[in-house]
């Protein structure tokens, strides 16, 4: 774990020349996905009985939080890995050092953790702010963005390492990312969704990250619901994270 | 080879991608101190031997022991004590000269000052101190190849695994890192080094090792190959434009080897003398040039003086 934080060291220097390419993506859009969701279609349509009475804002604004996660996550494991592998290389000159490829991704996925945190936490501080959360529910809304990220970045980390062309990577991106961002009970609940839909919206690990935040955000859930969703979300993390070691061992090693 | 010297030490090695067979049976030994070359072909199978031995891909089959390890074990350990400058520089052009040394330097789990010490040492051993704020981006090809390199030795390693380290450099650049390679050697670093460059492997390698399709074809000092499979000079013949090329027959008798190649006439002989006068029966050459047998000479007669359709 001590060679993955200087996986993390490298990540920050390169980050300080480079964050301007990222931010847009990954704070920007969903801090203007909250406004103009959150309160423009909020006016839009008021207090629905589909949502359950509550504000529209108080249903997408812990959405918006999980989709960030997932969508940080997305960006980190993906496109990062295939340029230091294929294009610069960078990465790949680390398989040589003693970081070797589970200390990349371990590295990675910490890295994934920290870009999470300071994404959720922006969002976070606006969603208080517009009173969708209490500060009291930082700790559990931060680790529930953790879960969602990790969910979907050991997964995607193994997929990337095995792409020898972008092509694959803006297909997961186009193909799985924006509709589970658009769709995964984002936006709307699953209950208005066509019954298949339902079903695969609520297969995916964004629904579940959503409900939970959600909850924290006061939602009503019985404690078995949340524990399901946690359980949903760490089975995805933990398979996920040693898919990961394994290909990356296969794949760049030994 | 005790155990306290041997760098590198495989039997019977092979790395198989699918159907083909990369590397097939590879036996080679390394010691401390000691620079061996591994020249052939593109995809003679060099590339893929140095993965293996940097603990960047696993073999097939065989035994392969680094540092007196066997990587399948004791990958971390190994990784941490050799040092590997690959074909692409690999450098991080958003940072600094000095802050790709000093983050390399991390991984091997230096302290940021230990780090920062070597980097400033590095940089002086490959006269790259003016350089050190500078972005890559502004690197020449030849400064940026003396960083990469540089690179690999931020862990003082006792085993260097070098592909192709000067392609592309000019020769003061080239020079300068024999100078430095040499160095390193006579401090007891073990040296494996892959290249094209046959004047380099001459200069810096104590035994050569000759690959084509994944086998070890010969192996030898540089001086005892030349000797081994070419005759003691080479006499090339420029022919001239539109003239008629010469029936292989005709030439069987000029020399130990003849070949043409294109509008020339290569020739391998004892006696380049001889040889001239009974080409100047057959022929009239535009040019004649004649030289001592070299390394590229075994190297090309080894592997074929044509380009062939499947090494393309």
């Amino acid at each position: 774990m001590r060679l993955a934080w200087r996986v993390v060291e490298f990540q920050v220097y390169h980050y300080r020349r480079t964050w301007q390419s990222s931010v847009v993506g990954t704070v920007v859009f969903p801090v203007l996905a909250l406004l103009v969701l959150g309160i423009g279609v909020d006016r839009l349509i008021g207090a629905s009985d589909a949502l359950g009475g509550i504000r529209y804002l108080d249903f997408v604004a812990p959405a918006v939080l999980a989709g960030t996660a997932m969508q940080v996550a997305a960006t980190e494991a993906t496109m990062p890995i295939f340029v230091g592998l294929r294009l610069t290389r960078t990465a790949e000159a680390m398989l040589a050092t003693p970081i070797g490829p589970s200390g990349l991704v371990d590295g990675h996925l910490l890295w994934i953790c920290l870009r999470t945190a300071t994404a959720s936490l922006v969002l976070f501080g606006l969603s208080a702010w517009l009173g969708v959360f209490t500060i009291s529910t930082l700790v559990p809304v931060l680790g529930i963005c953790l879960l969602v990220a990790l969910a979907h970045a050991g997964p995607l980390l193994a997929y990337s390492v095995r792409q020898d062309t972008a092509y694959g990577l803006v297909a997961i991106s186009r193909l799985f990312v924006l509709p589970m961002m658009l769709g995964a009970g984002t936006l709307a609940p699953v209950d208005l969704m066509p019954p298949f839909l339902a079903y695969v919206a609520r297969a995916t690990p964004l629904w579940h990250g959503a409900q939970l935040c959600r909850a924290a955000a006061g939602a009503t859930m019985p404690a078995w619901t949340i524990a399901v969703h946690v359980g949903y979300l760490l089975a995805w993390a933990g398979i996920g994270y040693a898919f990961a070691r394994r290909t990356f061992n296969r794949r760049l090693g030994l | 080879m005790t155990g306290d010297d041997e760098a590198v030490r495989c039997s019977a090695l092979t790395k198989t991608f699918g159907a083909r067979i990369a590397v097939d049976r590879l036996d080679l030994e390394l010691r401390a101190g000691e620079s061996l070359a591994v020249i052939g072909p593109n995809g003679a199978g060099k590339t893929t031997t140095i993965r293996m031995i940097a603990c960047m891909t696993r073999p097939s089959s065989g035994s392969l022991r680094v540092l007196g390890l066997e990587p399948a074990r004791h990958a971390t350990v190994i990784r941490h004590r050799i040092g590997v400058v690959q074909q692409h520089n690999a450098l991080d052009r958003e940072l600094s000269v000095l802050d790709n040394l000093r983050l390399y330097g991390r991984y091997y789990g230096m302290s940021a000052a230990e780090a920062e010490r070597r980097s400033r040492h590095l940089l002086d051993f490959m006269k790259l101190t003016a350089k050190a704020d500078a972005g890559v981006r502004q690197l020449s090809g030849g400064q940026a190849r003396r960083l990469s390199i540089a690179r690999a030795l931020i862990n003082d390693p006792a085993l260097v695994l070098l592909d192709e380290p000067t392609t592309g450099l000019d020769p003061q650049a080239r020079q300068m890192l024999w100078q430095r390679l040499r160095t390193l050697r006579k401090r007891g670093t073990a040296l494996l080094i892959t290249s094209h460059y046959m004047p380099e492997v001459e200069q810096l390698c104590d035994r050569v090792l000759l690959m084509a399709d994944g086998r070890i074809v010969t192996s030898g000092h540089p001086r005892d190959l030349v000797a081994r499979h070419c005759s003691r000079e080479v006499v090339t013949v420029r022919l001239r434009v539109g003239d008629p090329r010469p029936e292989p027959a005709a030439l069987s008798g000029l020399g130990d080897f003849v070949a043409t190649v294109g509008d020339r006439v290569v020739v391998h002989t004892p006696d380049a003398r001889t040889s001239l006068r009974a080409l100047g029966d057959l022929l009239t050459p535009e040019a004649v040039h004649v030289r001592r047998s070299s390394l590229e000479d075994a190297y090309l007669r080894l592997t074929g003086l044509n380009l062939t359709e499947e090494r393309r």
